[in-house]
């Protein structure tokens, strides 16, 4: 049934969808509503979750934890400074093999001081062993959520759900709401492998030596590349049910296009509209939008752009001393063709923009598209576009 | 602990109980119950905060045998008590005092009230046979422990009846008659001799007493008034303020429209003029310091002023004025405080030129009281109008004991209740040969200081008050001012109390406790740390509302 939520709306809805067991989280805007609406359900007896409050993030990511390793499903919820928080706790979670789903509400890094949306809370947590999956609307953020659950349990590494401050979490869109037999169906109950139980004590992170450690890390990384094509299976039942699904990318208009944009998160729908915009102008423009980061869907990205002349990137976040970070994985997976020599890659355009909630409107989108068609290649620095 | 090859993470094959985390630290937290600051500072050593505990729990009956270890009439002193436990009472910090008389005097209505008696009637009491003089609270707390301790007593009471200054020196609006008289049948009742209207050196020598009996306790009170010392004093329209007091509701001393001059700053001042009053009389209270230093009780005091009450300070009684109708009033001089004296109270001197006159009709003098030295068998010494006595009570050679007024103890019904159980244990441990005497039953315990507990765990709520009577309305009766506390208002009230240092097994030390080291033994109502997980992290001492757990360090 179609409803109009707000993406926070959206996401609590999934939480009972999904039949979370324990919610530990401390507000923090943007994310606040998600956690608000969620203790509000639970208050009301409308939830069967068991919301814990807390002190601080770090502290929700333990407790989080904590009540996943006893073999519930659980779920948090942050954004920005509580996400650099807790980030000591996330190696934790993703060392413990912890299928915890969190939601990450875009906003800036302070300081200085900022509440606005860019990508440099979560794309700072890129190596933490989270696997992180980027929404571009209120749909795909409930929908996600869902999904995450499935992929969480069956490769036990958490999933961090990342949508844009204020532009997905605060405005409304229509959202078809599951039925909750569905989801059932979709979502079985979880089944712990490993869990705390005290009537069969074991401690659960002890001491290991290096050779153990090493081999667990591999372990976890490859469990991790899985997650790739187990998404898209996932997809496949996902969209018998409810008729969607998204890909780990979505590539837009791409196969006869003169430049590809890659992007993250809630702007590529408004790049989709440049696109189309600029194609009535007899411009091929084309999108690629990176859906899932981590894993980071190299082949499949390579698939596309190594049939590109030009690609600009759209970073929303930037690596100070080494430029934008989305670009770096992008020209990362294109150096990491196994053919590379032999065959002729795209130019790689970085764009640098958003940056503490900077608008991208369409104009600076279509300038994006015109100065990357008329550049002979791209500089050593990356291009700042500041209006 | 060998691990499966393809655990993708790294578990134990066994759980934390080999992990002796104990061995890590030198902070050992341990069980300690403490000593409340209202039980050390209660002159009878009631332990408050397990009495609170039961009212808490609506375990009444525990409640009252509580309270009666160490003091048999709470219905008694949870109405003239003047309560200092209530002083040093921790909650302070946080809002008000608990209302500690309050919750013991319903305790002590409740009990009377359910047919709860002191003894069980068994048979014959077989230990030496004592003679306790005096009926006030020093005599009957005597008597009362004797009985427990399986004494035979005695009790010898000059006044035709018993019960003392809480008989013959606290009105009727403060502690009714019959309260007092249902609180001493409990407590006497048919195991002890009584023998009221008998004055010992009067109707029996002294010499009789001491063949008849093996043992002795004085609880005469202070009889000695001290007098005006003005000319003319004897001549009549001046009484002492006891005197006045003993018979005022049956007897009284003067007429309606009477001015009435009382001298002096005690609580007999003040009930002679709130009785006074209570008699249509106008009563004027004359003191020679300042307000700060009368010795009346705040409670006494605050009433007093709520009816209206003149107090004037720093006025001393120079003569007697008469003429040839009778008394006029006095001539007063004007006082100018000092500094503090070697008494820690500040002095007066009289002003030059202030004399002046005061009109009365009628004049009671309240400047306290001395023991009869004439009325005491020899070999006790009396010192500045006091009873010397030892650390045990003993004030004599040959067992004989004394408390009370008659002593040199503050003077509360309180301190005198628990003189008299001094000596009662004084007496005991004369007959068993005991060198050392505990003046206490209980062993002492460190105090609980303001920082060992946790008022985080309390909300603040405002001290339960009972009903009071109006002023304007109470003026005219001698019935009692104040009600008992309702049982909800007492559970209330007790639901306050932090009960410090003692443990009432809240489980929060168990519940923080990151080790899972503490558990409860509620069978030996005690807390068990287990040291060899115990890390001393401490949060459980931190965590405990009421300083029950302290730390050493291991060395």
């Amino acid at each position: 049934m179609k409803e109009l939520l707000t993406g926070n709306e959206a996401v609590a809805r999934g939480i009972g969808l999904a039949r979370v067991e324990v919610v530990s989280a401390y507000p923090i805007t943007p994310q606040t509503s998600v956690v608000e609406e969620v203790a509000k359900l639970c208050a009301a007896g409308k939830l069967k979750t068991r919301y814990i409050r807390i002190e601080s993030e770090h502290s929700s990511m333990a407790c989080t934890a904590a009540a996943s390793m006893t073999g519930v499903r659980a779920f948090t919820a942050t954004s920005s400074q509580g996400l650099a928080y807790m980030h000591e706790m996330l190696h934790w979670a993703s060392g413990s093999r912890l299928p915890i789903v969190m939601v990450n509400v875009n906003r800036a890094l302070g300081a200085p001081w900022n509440l606005w949306s860019d990508h440099s809370d979560s794309l700072s947590q890129r190596d933490t062993g989270w696997l992180q999956l980027y929404c571009h609307t209120n749909q795909e953020c409930l929908d996600t959520l869902i999904q995450a659950f499935r992929l969480a349990e069956t490769v036990l590494l958490p999933v961090m759900i990342v949508m844009d401050g204020f532009i997905l979490s605060h405005t409304m869109e229509p959202v078809d709401v599951p039925r909750p037999e569905d989801v059932d169906a979709f979502l079985p109950p979880y089944e712990a492998r490993y869990r705390l139980d005290p009537r069969e004590p074991h401690v659960f992170n002890i001491l290991a030596d290096s050779r153990d450690f090493m081999r667990m890390r591999r372990q976890a990384h490859e469990d991790m590349n899985r997650a790739v094509e187990l998404l898209e299976d996932i997809e496949l039942e996902f969209q018998n049910t409810f008729s969607r699904s998204y890909g780990v990318l979505e590539a837009y208009l791409t196969e006869d296009a003169e430049v590809v944009l890659v992007g993250l998160g809630a702007t590529c729908g408004t790049v989709k509209d440049v696109v189309d915009e600029l194609r009535r102008q007899g411009f091929k423009a084309g999108l690629v939008r990176i859906r899932m980061f981590r894993p980071f869907p190299a082949r499949k990205l390579r698939e596309i752009l190594l049939n590109q002349k030009k690609v600009a990137v759209l970073d929303q976040a930037v690596s100070m001393g080494a430029g934008g970070t989305l670009s770096q994985e992008v020209k990362q997976a294109l150096f990491d063709d196994p053919h590379f020599r032999t065959r002729e890659a795209p130019l790689v355009f970085s764009f640098i923009t958003g940056l503490g909630g900077l608008d991208i409107t369409p104009e600076m989108l279509e300038r994006i598209f015109k100065e990357t068609i008329h550049a002979s290649g791209p500089q050593e620095e990356p291009c700042w576009m500041e209006d | 602990m060998s691990r499966p090859q393809n655990y993708p993470l790294s578990i134990s094959t066994k759980g934390t109980q080999d992990h002796y985390t104990g061995r890590w630290g030198v902070l050992k937290p341990f069980f300690d119950e403490k000593l409340s600051p209202c039980r050390h500072r209660c002159p009878g050593s009631i332990h408050i905060p397990k009495f609170m505990n039961l009212v808490q729990d609506q375990n009444l009956t525990d409640a009252w045998r509580t309270i009666c270890e160490e003091n048999p009439m709470p219905r008694i002193t949870g109405r003239v008590c003047f309560h200092p436990c209530e002083e040093d009472c921790l909650r302070q910090n946080l809002d008000q005092p608990i209302a500690i008389h309050q919750v013991e005097r319903f305790v002590g209505d409740w009990a009377f009230k359910n047919g709860l008696r002191h003894f069980e009637p068994t048979g014959d009491l077989t230990g030496p046979r004592l003679a306790v003089i005096g009926s006030g609270p020093a005599g009957i707390g005597c008597c009362y422990h004797l009985l427990r301790l399986g004494y035979q007593v005695s009790l010898f009471e000059a006044m035709p009846e018993l019960g003392g200054l809480l008989r013959y020196g606290i009105p009727g609006y403060r502690l009714p008659k019959d309260v007092l008289s249902e609180e001493l049948e409990m407590i006497l009742g048919s195991w002890v001799g009584l023998h009221p209207g008998v004055k010992i050196g009067r109707d029996i020598s002294w010499e009789e007493i001491q063949s008849d009996f093996e043992g002795i306790f004085l609880g005469p009170g202070a009889q000695q008034s001290i007098s005006l010392g003005l000319e003319g004093e004897e001549i009549g329209g001046v009484a002492d303020g006891l005197d006045f007091l003993k018979t005022v509701e049956a007897n009284p001393f003067i007429r309606p429209g009477q001015r009435v001059l009382i001298l002096g700053g005690g609580n007999t001042a003040f009930d002679v003029a709130r009785a006074v009053l209570r008699l249509q009389g106008l009563p004027l209270i004359l003191y020679r310091r300042s307000k700060e230093e009368m010795p009346a009780f705040e409670d006494e005091i605050m009433e007093a002023e709520e009816e209206g009450i003149e107090v004037r300070t720093l006025i001393s009684p120079r003569g007697i004025v008469r003429d040839e109708e009778g008394l006029k009033g006095l001539t007063c001089v004007r006082n100018r405080i000092t500094d503090l004296g070697p008494d820690g109270r500040r002095g007066f001197v009289p002003i030059e030129g202030s004399d002046h006159f005061m009109a009365g009709d009628f004049i009671v003098t309240a400047f306290g009281h001395l023991a009869d030295a004439e009325a005491l068998p020899s070999g006790v010494k009396v010192v500045h109008g006091s009873v010397t006595v030892t650390a045990q009570g003993a004030a004599g050679s040959g067992g004989v004991f004394a408390g009370g007024d008659v002593t040199a103890a503050p003077r509360s019904v309180i301190h005198a209740l628990a003189s008299g159980k001094r000596g009662a244990l004084g007496l005991d441990a004369y007959f068993k040969h005991q060198k050392e005497v505990r003046p206490d039953k209980f062993t002492p315990l460190p105090l609980v200081k303001a920082d060992q507990i946790n008022l985080h765990y309390f909300s603040q709520s405002l001290r339960m008050v009972p009903e009071r009577r109006l002023a304007t309305e109470r003026v005219s009766d001698f019935h009692e001012i104040q009600a008992t506390l309702t049982p909800e208002a007492a559970a209330q009230e007790a639901s306050r109390c932090v009960k410090c240092g003692f443990c009432n097994a809240c489980g929060n030390c168990a519940f923080f406790c990151p080790d899972l080291a503490v558990c409860l033994d509620p069978g030996n109502q005690t807390i068990l740390i287990d040291d060899r997980y115990c890390k001393g992290c401490c949060i459980c001492v931190e965590e405990c509302p009421r300083g029950v757990l302290s730390v050493e360090v291991e060395t």
